[in-house]
């Protein structure tokens, strides 16, 4: 084992664990990578030699880039398990511009953000958090006097991958959200010439950037992605399928609001607007915060931060389905179904009886006519 | 008008069994998929208990599944019917394409709408009841793209997943739209429940016409002087 | 005269740019523009009112949670929802440890590279710095090893060529005083804040699933107690809770407030720069009692004008005289002209950007040059933040807050005055995160103890459906942010929001010019502040950043 990887774990353990120790949480974050990435135990060798390569030799350059975001997903990061956002900025890769972080200013933070693009020409890995703005020629957002889609027009030719971290910057997030005054777009919307990969989320989960970067680090390629971009080592389940709740769910057992006896048990958030059967992310499993907790976990309905415009799909988010627009007013779906079924079955009676009474009616008429009729041959005598 | 009693019936062979064993299949699982459906969208039960023991939601959804199948199959039935059946069962003669099937269908919406103009029996589909059958079997087909859509997304094998995405890909990648459309059309077939059983009754009653009988034995009497002037007669 | 421009100013959250006018070695006027905006006042509209305090929090991400609490204090206020004792305390529980999290990030990972020099740590001893370690502190960590240890690592990661985020920094400048040690000391912190920061952060994601952006809930907590069940909050998540907690106050003690005092005492020229407006406006937080209770909250409300700290004055946010906001240099229009100012039930928000077409030189600061509105209290500029905190509470004379003052005071050898200046706000942001990190246990006691008598609710239901709302309502929701005093102001109509404003703390300090051309906070404390060098403007970061400035929260 080299001294690189003793390296990687004494920066967060501050040293005061030996070696053996050391070695062992290494091969158990190997170990959680490989399952996180969907590869069986075999390949956690084959991580650790990658990582160890990567950590000795010139680190893979990260240009980190925000715009219309709240720098959630870099709070996010800074969360991150394993590796630790020390662990990598500092041996896996070389953060080379990240506004929030880095030490210099001005100037010289664009000037550090031109000499990483110049030497890593073609190679520089674009993290995009928040969403650009399009309208009015993109002046919602502007960094050092130029917008956020001029920022994107001079970084694409260096660029390997753009990967847009968090739902802002992957689908437009929460700026596109109606009526989206700034005209705000996702990356995918904008960027042209280089692959582009989506990590969902308000915000992403750390572990999955990491996961991300790893698996580049190892397999020298970028991961399967879904077609919405999405690495389906992470977003290749629902949350339902994965959530713990989910027997409550098969056994029919809900909490009906919060807080009542259902919601101290645990039960399932279905009926308090859960969006977990539409949601594709792996909070369930991987958890959040070295695995304190997840939404479901701690007694909210998941509300899909990770889905295309959720903001404007799946609110209000204490509904299961959206309200739909009928007649002027918006209204739930089973309200408005029962409603027009009510006004048929009426539509329908009336209809019996206006034929029957029409019916009614003739056949008065007819009878009438017939004893007229009987009448008539037969004038009365005298 | 005249004396009904004393005119001739006619007698026609008018649905053949595919057509009849699609039916009864199709009213079976669309009430079957109706009932479980609106049980899968408003659970209206919370049983405490262990969870382990009890699958009551996870039975009803089973339930849809499988009615879902029975569904998918009855419409595969009947639409390959419409190419090699008898005439009243043919697309060529159900789809309104013609200005005179316009016509018709105006008629007996008009006789409808007003009873004093005489609503007559026809030996196949009644012009209207002929439109409305193909609105449902669009809506059938619909019922089945997004249900079949909402259920690749539960199955996560290579075939579901891809036939999953070409779904959602229909619905611009909102699996939430899919399922309030796939709800909604609960709605539109309780709608036309309602209304299908009215006019079949109606049809009975109005023009003493075999109908529910012949759903299930595929004979049709009729009075002859109840037939539309249009309708085919034997 | 030298006009100097920092934009990006990094290490803020957001967007923030600073034109400056040097002349003889000092700024003597300064421009604060921000350059984002999204417009959440405006994606707000329409929707459920139970929603917006979700879409409030995206506002950012750093002090996550406190828009979500300002939303969610709002809306009760307007439906008159009353939360349960145990869901307020679980919130102050949260507000709290955010608070502390988001200031110990702000010194170590924000702040410190101004005062720190990171290459020269690599001229350290680790012996001497071991002993430095000791004589302030008896932080475990100070051993010559560990920081000879953790040298080694920076001269490996430094020979590699490749800084990362510590390249073509200000390394060179001469107001950099710390010595080497003191740098290494600093350096090895850097890092434990990193690790522990993202350990004590738990305490959010086990009460709101996952942080940034838990989840709340209008009227209460959406966690439920049932020490019964493995699935909820029980005994053992409440343990875990505790644990973080003694963490999270053992760091501040024993890392923060020393190095913070180990530092400062190099830089108390700072006790004289950086002042600004001089007035001060806090809120208040931690209620004790309902939201509302003004007089029962931990930390008070009040105003202080020009210095004066023998007046507190009333604050109402709900008069339409009080808290108000012009737009005659911000990118916004008022349907009644850009000279009146309006208060945020009033308030408008419709964009009209004037400034230069990008890319551009120089900002237009005669006219409109910031997307963020210029907040004014009875018409005056107002800072708000953990200094203005923590002088209302001193100027009320809360114990719990004037005896840590007094001691970093004292400790200091400074006067009291010291307070206004930019050392000053970064010290009472330390002085806070103590006072916090003491409440901490107390809150966790009496969430313990309600949750013993039996007192398990955590959500109000009464006004759940909105069916039991009327036709239109209005609310104030006021939170203590970290950077200082939020409101959010909601209007409820037929069950949806109509109109909604946030004036932020960001907005308040980092606002530009009013219609009467008074500048804002940030622009008044960076008049008179020196400029060694206007290449390496290394200065002016020190005094911005001692706002802890965040623009997407400003201008959301
Ligand atoms: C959800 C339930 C049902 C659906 C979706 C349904 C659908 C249909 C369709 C699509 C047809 C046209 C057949 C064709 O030519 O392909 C049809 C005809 C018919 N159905 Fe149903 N049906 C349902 C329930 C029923 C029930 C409960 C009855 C009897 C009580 C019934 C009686 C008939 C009869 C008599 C016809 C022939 C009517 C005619 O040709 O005008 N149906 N139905
Ligand atoms: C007449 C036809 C059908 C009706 C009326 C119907 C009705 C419904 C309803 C009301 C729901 C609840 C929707 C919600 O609230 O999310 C539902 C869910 C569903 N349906 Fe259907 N359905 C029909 C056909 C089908 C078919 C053909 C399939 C295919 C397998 C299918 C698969 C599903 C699935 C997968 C769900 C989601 C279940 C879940 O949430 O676990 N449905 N259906
Ligand atoms: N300014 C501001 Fe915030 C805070 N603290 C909040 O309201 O940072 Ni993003
Ligand atoms: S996706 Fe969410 S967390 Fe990320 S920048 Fe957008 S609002 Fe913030
Ligand atoms: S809580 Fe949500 S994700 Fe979990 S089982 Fe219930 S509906 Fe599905
Ligand atoms: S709300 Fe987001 S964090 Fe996960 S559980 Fe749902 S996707
Ligand atoms: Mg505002």
């Amino acid at each position: 084992m080299g001294d690189g990887i003793q390296t990687l774990h004494t920066w967060e353990r501050s040293g005061l664990l030996d070696d053996a120790w050391s070695r062992r949480e290494f091969l158990k974050f190997c170990g959680r990578m490989a399952v996180l990435l969907g590869l069986s135990d075999a390949f956690i060798p084959r991580i650790a030699r990658a990582l160890e390569t990567a950590i000795q030799n010139r680190r893979p350059s990260i240009v980190w880039l925000e715009f219309q975001d709240c720098a959630g997903n870099t709070e996010s990061f800074t969360r991150a398990d394993s590796p630790s956002v020390a662990q990598a900025v500092l041996e896996a890769v070389s953060l080379d511009y990240h506004e929030t972080l880095m030490a210099a200013a001005g100037h010289r933070a664009e000037e550090a953000r031109h000499k990483a693009l110049e030497a890593h020409r073609g190679q520089v890995i674009v993290v995009v958090e928040g969403s650009i703005p399009t309208k009015d020629d993109g002046i919602y957002c502007t960094i050092g006097g130029k917008t956020a889609l001029q920022i994107i027009r001079e970084v694409e030719p260096y660029a390997l991958v753009f990967v847009a971290v968090g739902t802002c910057a992957a689908f437009g997030g929460l700026p596109k959200a109606n009526p989206n005054p700034t005209g705000a777009v996702g990356v995918e919307d904008v960027v042209r010439t280089k692959p582009v990969i989506n990590l969902p989320g308000c915000p992403a989960n750390p572990d999955v950037l990491m996961g991300l970067l790893v698996h580049y680090l190892v397999f020298n390629r970028l991961p399967d992605l879904d077609a919405q971009r999405r690495p389906l080592f992470a977003f290749g389940k629902r949350i339902h399928d994965t959530c713990e709740r989910r027997p409550h769910f098969d056994a029919g057992q809900f909490a009906l609001a919060f807080d009542d006896y259902g919601a101290r048990q645990g039960y399932c958030l279905y009926k308090l607007g859960c969006k977990g059967p539409e949601t594709y992310n792996i909070c369930a499993s991987l958890r959040w915060n070295m695995q304190a907790s997840w939404p479901v976990k701690a007694g909210h309905p998941c509300i899909g931060c990770s889905e295309r415009d959720f903001w404007d799909r799946f609110t209000p988010f204490y509904e299961r389905l959206p309200e739909v627009r009928a007649f002027g007013v918006e209204q739930r779906a089973d309200r408005l179904g029962g409603t027009l079924v009510g006004v048929t079955a009426v539509g329908v009676l009336a209809h019996a009886l206006y034929t029957w009474a029409v019916r009614r009616a003739e056949r008065k008429a007819e009878e009438l006519a017939k004893k007229e009729g009987e009448a008539k041959p037969n004038p009365p005598e005298g | 008008m005249a004396e009904r009693s004393e005119s001739r019936i006619i007698y026609m062979k008018v649905w053949q069994a595919p057509i009849r064993i699609a039916h009864w299949l199709m009213f079976a699982s669309v009430v079957t998929l109706g009932i479980t459906g609106y049980l899968i969208g408003n659970p209206p039960f919370s049983a405490p208990g262990e969870a382990s023991r009890i699958y009551t939601l996870g039975t009803i959804r089973f339930l849809h599944f499988l009615a879902g199948y029975v569904l998918l199959a009855s419409f595969l039935l009947r639409l390959y019917w419409g190419f090699v059946g008898n005439r009243f069962s043919r697309w060529a003669t159900m789809l309104p394409v013609r200005k005179w099937q316009w016509r018709w269908i105006w008629g007996e919406t008009r006789s409808l709408l007003w009873p004093r103009i005489r609503y007559y029996a026809y030996t196949g589909h009644a012009p209207l009841g002929n439109l409305v059958y193909l609105l449902v079997y669009l809506g059938v087909l619909f019922s089945i793209v997004t249900g079949f859509t909402l259920y690749a997304h539960q199955q996560y094998t290579p075939f579901w997943r891809t036939l999953g995405a070409w779904g959602l890909a229909l619905f611009g990648y909102n699996l939430n739209f899919v399922h309030l459309l796939h709800r909604l059309m609960l709605w539109f077939f309780a709608i036309f429940l309602v209304v299908h059983l009215y006019l079949v009754v109606y049809t009975v009653v109005v023009t003493r016409t075999t109908q529910i009988d012949t759903m299930i034995s595929g004979k049709k009497f009729v009075f002859e002087e109840e037939l539309a002037p249009e309708a085919e007669k034997p | 005269m030298a006009r100097i421009v920092v934009d990006p100013i990094t290490r803020i959250e957001g967007h923030l740019r600073i034109e400056a006018e040097v002349d003889g070695g000092r700024i003597v006027r300064a421009y604060s523009s921000c350059t984002m905006w999204r417009g959440v006042e405006r994606i707000l509209i329409g929707r459920d009112p139970r929603d917006a305090w979700a879409f409030a929090q995206r506002i950012c991400g750093v002090c996550t949670t406190v828009h979500a609490y300002a939303s969610i204090r709002a809306v009760e206020d307007a439906l008159g929802i009353d939360v349960p004792p145990l869901a307020q305390a679980f919130r102050n529980l949260m507000i709290a440890t955010q608070n502390v999290h988001d200031h110990v990030m702000h010194f170590y990972h924000l702040h410190a590279l101004d005062w720190v020099n990171v290459p020269n740590a690599l001229k350290a001893d680790p012996k001497q710095t071991a002993d430095l370690a000791h004589a302030i502190s008896d932080w475990p960590n100070s051993s010559e090893a560990y920081f000879r240890d953790v040298q080694s690592k920076l001269k490996k990661f430094v020979e590699s060529g490749q800084l990362g985020i510590f390249d073509n920094a200000y390394w060179d400048h001469p107001a950099y005083k710390l010595p080497p040690e003191a740098d290494l000391l600093a350096v090895a912190h850097y890092l434990e804040a990193l690790d522990w920061q993202r350990r004590v952060i738990r305490i959010l994601t086990f009460l709101g699933g996952k942080d940034p952006h838990p989840n709340f809930l209008v009227g209460g907590v959406p966690l439920s107690v049932n020490l019964a069940s493995p699935s909820v909050v029980n005994a053992e998540v409440l343990s875990m809770i505790k644990t973080h907690i003694d963490e999270l106050k053992t760091f501040v003690e024993k890392v923060y407030i020393p190095d913070l005092l180990a530092i400062a005492g190099f830089y108390k020229e700072w006790a004289q720069w950086g002042a600004g407006v001089g007035n001060y406006l806090a809120y208040g937080e931690l209620p004790d009692g309902k939201t509302n209770q003004v007089d029962r909250l931990y930390l008070p409300r009040g105003a202080i004008l020009g210095r004066d700290l023998r007046t507190v004055h009333d604050v109402d946010p709900k008069d339409p005289e009080q808290v108000q906001e012009s737009v005659a240099h911000s990118y916004y229009r008022y349907g009644r002209g850009d000279d009146v100012l309006l208060h945020p039930f009033e308030g408008e928000t419709e964009p009209h950007y004037t400034g230069p077409k990008p890319p551009y030189e120089y900002l237009n600061v005669e006219s409109k040059y910031s997307w963020l509105k210029a907040p004014r209290w009875r018409g005056h500029s107002m800072e708000v933040g953990p200094l203005a905190r923590m002088l209302v509470a001193y100027a009320k004379g809360k114990p719990y807050v004037k005896a840590k003052v007094d001691y970093v005071l004292q400790k200091l050898d400074a006067p009291l005055t010291a307070l206004f200046s930019t050392l000053g706000r970064t010290a009472a942001r330390a002085i806070e995160a103590w006072v916090m990190a003491e409440y901490l246990p107390q809150v966790y006691d009496r969430i313990i103890s309600l949750i013993r008598m039996g007192d398990t609710t955590t959500f109000n239901a009464l006004k759940w459906d909105p069916e039991t709302w009327p036709r239109e309502a209005k609310g104030f929701g006021y939170m203590e942010a970290p950077r200082g005093a939020l409101g959010h102001w909601v209007t409820i109509r037929d069950g949806k929001i109509a109109h909604y404003q946030c004036v932020v703390p960001s907005t308040w300090n980092g606002g530009p010019r009013d219609a009467a051309g008074q500048p804002g906070p940030y622009e008044a404390a960076l008049e008179g502040t020196p400029i060694q060098n206007p290449e390496a403007p290394l200065e002016l970061l020190r005094t911005v950043h001692s706002f802890d400035p965040c623009m997407a929260c400003a201008a959301h």
